[in-house]
């Protein structure tokens, strides 16, 4: 056995349990489905489930995974929500069916949900910590695990090249959407298929046994038997392969399989950014090692992002040896605190008391030279990390570590300044024995390594961090991480945008293309043209009013036009006409099979819509207070939850912006309570208020492609300025000027990306009542009406119909692009 | 009787004489707890001194019969650590190591081996060595080397048994003194008596290992050694003193490389899946 002081890995207490919750709740809710009962008695049961994580009062208790047991308001626990959003989205009837009855059943990889439930949802970089347990999870049930010096005795090594061979293997069957077999002659590609579900990329299957079509109800059976089997809790090793894989219905493709590999065999990296930024993990040699550089001018964070690095990396277990000829010792363990991420602090995440970080103080001035360094101190350095870097106990509960030690030597300054070559010689020397210990070492520097010096090759990965606009007093000082290589790996190298502080800490924004490249193997959703938002007709009395009949040669169209769910709509028009509130009328309402118009399935009582308002004009209470208004007469149960995300006037960079919507966005799947609408409200307003994102011609289409990956309705509000309607002229001509440069062209982006075109203006300008007119420029799959909605902003009700002016509009003041 | 025996001792000698094994070992038990005194004797004799007094003028069977009942109390304090009073284990281990009851010593010795026991027994450690020391031969020499490792601060007491019965083991001892200061002290003491056996060349030689020895030590336990060699006429000359950062690092890595493990334990319900 292991000796007592192993660090365990992340979550070690809770796992255990929390897995076998899952399997349960996976368990009640497919046999609730077979058996056809009703929602409310499955609930019920998934509730008392989630109960056996037994809630703690302790101030380490992992509110993430316990939230909602305490609740008593009848709202489902998290880890339930979970389960059944898993369960939704692994439903894929469009590509397995034959007709009328779906064949297989779909059921998503138990150590996925794991994951995704031990990852704090404000927090998505700490996947990394649930990700690294689970991978070990599967490493020791199959006993394969990639290439590694210490290995134990009776484990299997996994050849990277048969790693590789067998992702593009199934990358064809995952292409056709085929299903990918699992057999038990090879055991190696059942550990991939299993890897590539923990991570998400695959679910199981059932309905296939070898060649053969099962039964549907022998189908049903082998995946309650799974589910019942605990297969990762238990000693039997699987269902006798009664199931197999097919690639996630969110997916069009694998990822890279470098990314895989880094995925596989790297250090997750739980920095926000990171994992984006290093494709997955950061990969070491075949020693085991990695050498890092990291350059920069003082000021530009190194020693910040050493320390920050140290910090996600402790709850692994790695140990930080911090030698710092800048620093004193104390002042770096307290800055090294100020970088632990707040949710370290709730969470049962281990190794974090113990010393993780070991700071050293050298005095540069009476070390003579780096070879007297070196001769004094490697030998006390190999001789204590030698006898506790040697192989990994072969008992059974102790495994290969994630990353053990981390040496940082800060800085290498004065020795890069020395004109002796023969200092970076020996200094190579005392790196070359570390990378022979199996260390990750940190080399920080104000100047990068010298080209053509043998440093140069021993580094594996090359960052330079800046510091821009500091000279600039009307911009905002920006600091840069710079990944120019990485040898080991596949990387997105290039300018990132660094933080050190703030709300969030410690992270890296990724540049617009890495984010856009990151979610290119995830599907577009179309909009869903079997339901249709029900919105936009007439409120109350206006519906029976029989002038209205007349007026409209008695046909009345029950509404303006139909709106799918999961489309893109752009509200353009008048200011202060109620265009926000119009959006999230149509964003709070509820969806109708567009056939029979009954309520729609996707209406379950779990899944209770949820708006994200990014507003770029109003402060927070705007939208909660007209949400409220909107709320009155709506039944409690079809109340959608809003949340804000009110931007402050100023500086803030694309990379930030699209990184913080992404995160929201993220936020809401890991809560299990996935946002089904996103207001962008006064996009207009970025003209004026928000210089950064107008310079940068990508945010905005950079944004959209982001979201439409996500299965989300999408309106956007944007004002009409007087000079598309000059007859609303009132403004300075040369300011105009100055803000149409940008608009048309990013109006243009807007309407393109657009699947219902509206725009609000007044009725009539000689009323000066509050009434407009809601027209319909342009709709996906439909005839433009030729009615108007009236829309009244006082009341915020649509009040009837009206029937246009059949004569031409002046064509000055027609909007562009439709 | 194998000597003349003084006639205050007569009475008690005799009784011991006709007591069996049991006997002596109910006598022994309530002697050594304070609850009864039958041998002859002033107030601070009791227990030890007075059956040390009395001892040597035991038959042979008796002492041997005395030892035999000595050895079956250690193993009945040893089954039930708290059952017996901490001044009447003292005693017990005093009386043992003072009539040289050999057999005692392979019961005492498991003691030491089991960390759980030994932390038990906290106060009592010192006396329980002190027992086996007086009792060690050099076919123990193995025990007190090895002794450092598991307990450093005791490392002081195994140089000094060495001394005695490996004399090389405990050469190979002070190369690697740990930087205890309990050990280190103890260690100063014993070495200018124990250099004192070699020829000068040899023990030129020693002081020269010696040196190298002392340079891995605080600079606080340098001193001291050399301080107590010196008082005894020996001179050494130790490397240059290392600098306050060599010291630092040096801790600093010790306690590092105690934290740091090249593996990670799974949870067992997970490992214990397979």
């Amino acid at each position: 056995m292991p000796s007592d002081d192993t660090p365990s890995l992340p979550y070690a207490e809770i796992a255990p349990v929390l897995l076998e919750v899952i399997y349960d709740s996976l368990f009640i809710i497919y046999n609730a489905r077979f058996e056809g009962c009703n929602e409310f008695e499955m609930n019920k049961a998934l509730v008392e489930c989630a109960l056996k994580l037994e809630p703690k009062r302790s101030t380490r208790n992992n509110p993430h995974i316990l939230e909602g047991l305490e609740k008593t308001d009848g709202g489902l626990p998290r880890i339930t929500r979970l389960c059944l959003e898993a369960v939704e989205h692994a439903r894929n009837p469009a590509f397995d069916s034959d007709g009328e009855s779906q064949r297989g059943i779909f059921v998503p990889s138990p150590l996925a949900i794991m994951v995704n439930a031990l990852t704090v949802p404000s927090c998505p970089e700490s996947a990394a910590y649930g990700f690294a347990l689970a991978r070990a999870v599967l490493f020791s049930h199959f006993k394969i695990h990639p290439p590694t010096s210490d290995l134990p005795d009776d484990w299997a090594e996994l050849p990277i090249a048969d790693f590789q061979d067998a992702i593009e293997s199934f990358r064809i069957y995952a292409k056709h959407r085929d299903n990918i077999h699992h057999s038990k002659n090879k055991p190696a590609r059942v550990f991939i298929a299993h890897f590539l579900a923990m991570s998400g990329f695959f679910i199981l299957r059932f309905g296939t046994a070898g060649r053969q079509t099962m039964e549907a109800t022998d189908a049903q059976r082998a995946c309650l038997e799974f589910l019942r089997g605990k297969q990762f809790l238990r000693a039997e090793p699987d269902n006798n392969g009664q199931f197999e894989f097919r690639i996630a219905p969110g997916l069009v493709d694998l990822p890279d399989t470098q990314e895989l590999l880094n995925s596989l065999m790297g250090v997750p990296v739980a920095i926000a950014g990171g994992a984006t930024v290093f494709f997955g993990g950061l990969q070491r040699a075949h020693d085991n090692s990695l050498v890092m550089s990291v350059s920069g001018s003082a000021g530009t964070g190194k020693t910040s992002f050493a320390l920050g690095l140290a910090a996600s990396l402790a709850p692994f277990g790695t140990k930080c040896l911090y030698c710092t000829f800048e620093e004193d010792a104390e002042t770096l363990e307290r800055r090294a605190i100020s970088l632990v991420p707040q949710y370290f602090r709730r969470a049962t995440l281990p190794n974090l008391e113990e010393g993780w970080l070991h700071p050293v103080n050298l005095d540069p001035t009476r070390i003579k030279s780096v070879k007297s360094f070196v001769l004094e101190y490697l030998p006390v350095i190999k001789e204590q990390l030698a006898a506790v870097m040697k192989p990994a106990d072969p008992s059974k509960d102790s495994l290969p570590g994630v990353a053990p030690v981390l040496v940082v030597i800060d800085s290498l300054t004065t020795i890069i300044e020395s004109p002796e070559t023969s200092q970076l010689e020996d200094f190579c020397t005392f790196v070359n024995e570390l990378k022979q210990l199996h260390c990750i070492v940190l080399l920080l520097s104000a100047e990068g390594i010298p080209q053509g010096s043998r440093l140069e090759y021993l580094v594996d990965s090359v960052i330079n961090l800046r510091h821009e606009h500091l000279d600039v007093a009307k911009e905002k000082p920006v600091r840069l991480f710079r990944l120019v290589k990485s040898r080991l790996q596949m990387s997105r190298p290039g300018s990132h945008v660094l933080h050190l502080s703030g709300e969030r800490g410690f992270r890296i924004s990724p540049q617009l293309p890495s984010q856009l490249d990151s979610h290119k193997i995830h599907k577009t959703p179309l909009p869903e043209f079997s339901e249709v938002l029900d919105t936009l007709r007439m409120d109350g009395k206006g519906a029976s009013d029989p002038r209205q009949r007349e007026l409209l040669n008695a046909v009345i169209p029950e509404r303006l036009i139909n709106i799918y769910p999961r489309s893109k709509i752009l509200i353009h028009g008048h200011g202060s006409s109620g265009k926000a509130t119009i959006a999230l009328r149509i964003l709070m309402s509820h969806s109708l099979v567009a056939k029979t118009g009954e309520k729609a399935k996707s209406n379950l009582s779990h899944k209770r819509s949820r708006i994200l308002a990014i507003s770029f004009l109003y402060p927070e209470k705007f939208y909660f207070d007209t949400f409220r208004t909107l709320s009155y007469g709506m039944s409690a149960e079809s109340i959608p939850d809003l949340d804000v995300m009110a931007l402050t006037p100023g500086f803030i960079g694309p990379e930030d912006f699209v990184d913080r919507v992404l995160l929201e966005i993220e936020r809401g799947h890991l809560e299990g309570k996935p946002y089904t609408g996103v207001l962008l409200d006064g996009l207009h307003n970025t003209f004026l208020q928000f210089p950064a994102l107008q310079e940068n011609p990508m945010v905005w289409p950079a944004l959209y492609s982001l979201l439409s990956h996500h299965e989300l309705t999408i309106v956007t509000t944007f004002t009409t300025f007087s000079k598309t309607h000059p007859s609303r002229t009132r403004h300075n001509s040369d300011d105009e000027e100055l803000i149409l440069k940008g608009q048309l062209p990013f109006l243009h982006v807007i309407v393109q990306g657009t699947d219902f075109y509206l725009t609000v203006e007044p009725r009539d300008p000689k009323h000066h009542d509050r009434t407009f007119h809601i027209t319909v420029e342009s709709a996906l799959g439909q005839r433009i009406p030729s009615v108007a909605l009236r829309w009244n902003a006082d009341n915020h009700e649509f009040e009837k119909f009206d029937e246009l002016d059949p004569a031409p509009p002046d064509p000055q003041l027609r909007l562009p692009f439709v | 009787m194998t000597k003349q025996t003084p006639n205050s001792y007569k009475p008690g000698v005799d009784r011991l004489e006709d007591m069996n094994k049991q006997a002596l070992v109910a006598w022994l038990e309530a002697e050594l707890r304070g609850q009864m005194h039958i041998l002859a004797g002033k107030e601070e004799d009791y227990p030890v001194q007075a059956i040390v007094n009395h001892h040597p003028y035991l038959s042979i069977a008796t002492q041997r019969r005395v030892g035999d009942a000595l050895e079956s109390l250690v193993l009945d304090w040893r089954k039930d650590l708290s059952a017996w009073p901490e001044a009447s284990v003292r005693a017990l281990l005093s009386l043992v190591a003072e009539l040289g009851v050999e057999g005692a010593k392979r019961k005492l010795l498991p003691l030491v081996s089991d960390r759980r026991v030994w932390g038990q027994i906290a106060v009592l450690q010192p006396a329980v060595l002190r027992a086996l020391a007086t009792l060690s031969l050099n076919e123990d020499r193995m025990f007190w080397s090895q002794l450092p490792q598991q307990y450093p601060e005791f490392a002081g007491m195994a140089f000094q048994v060495l001394t005695r019965i490996a004399a090389d083991d405990a050469l190979q001892l002070l190369s690697r003194i740990p930087d205890n200061g309990i050990a280190v002290g103890s260690v100063a003491r014993t070495l200018p008596d124990f250099l004192s056996q070699f020829s000068p060349e040899r023990t030129i030689a020693i002081l020269n290992q010696l040196a190298g020895a002392i340079a891995k030590l605080s600079s606080e336990s340098a001193a001291n050694l050399k301080q107590a060699l010196e008082d005894s006429g020996y001179s050494i000359s130790l490397p240059p003193c290392p600098s306050k950062e060599k010291e630092d690092f040096c801790k600093t890595m010790n306690s590092f490389a105690k934290k740091a493990r090249s593996t990670n334990r799974l949870p067992l319900e997970f490992a214990h899946a397979f």
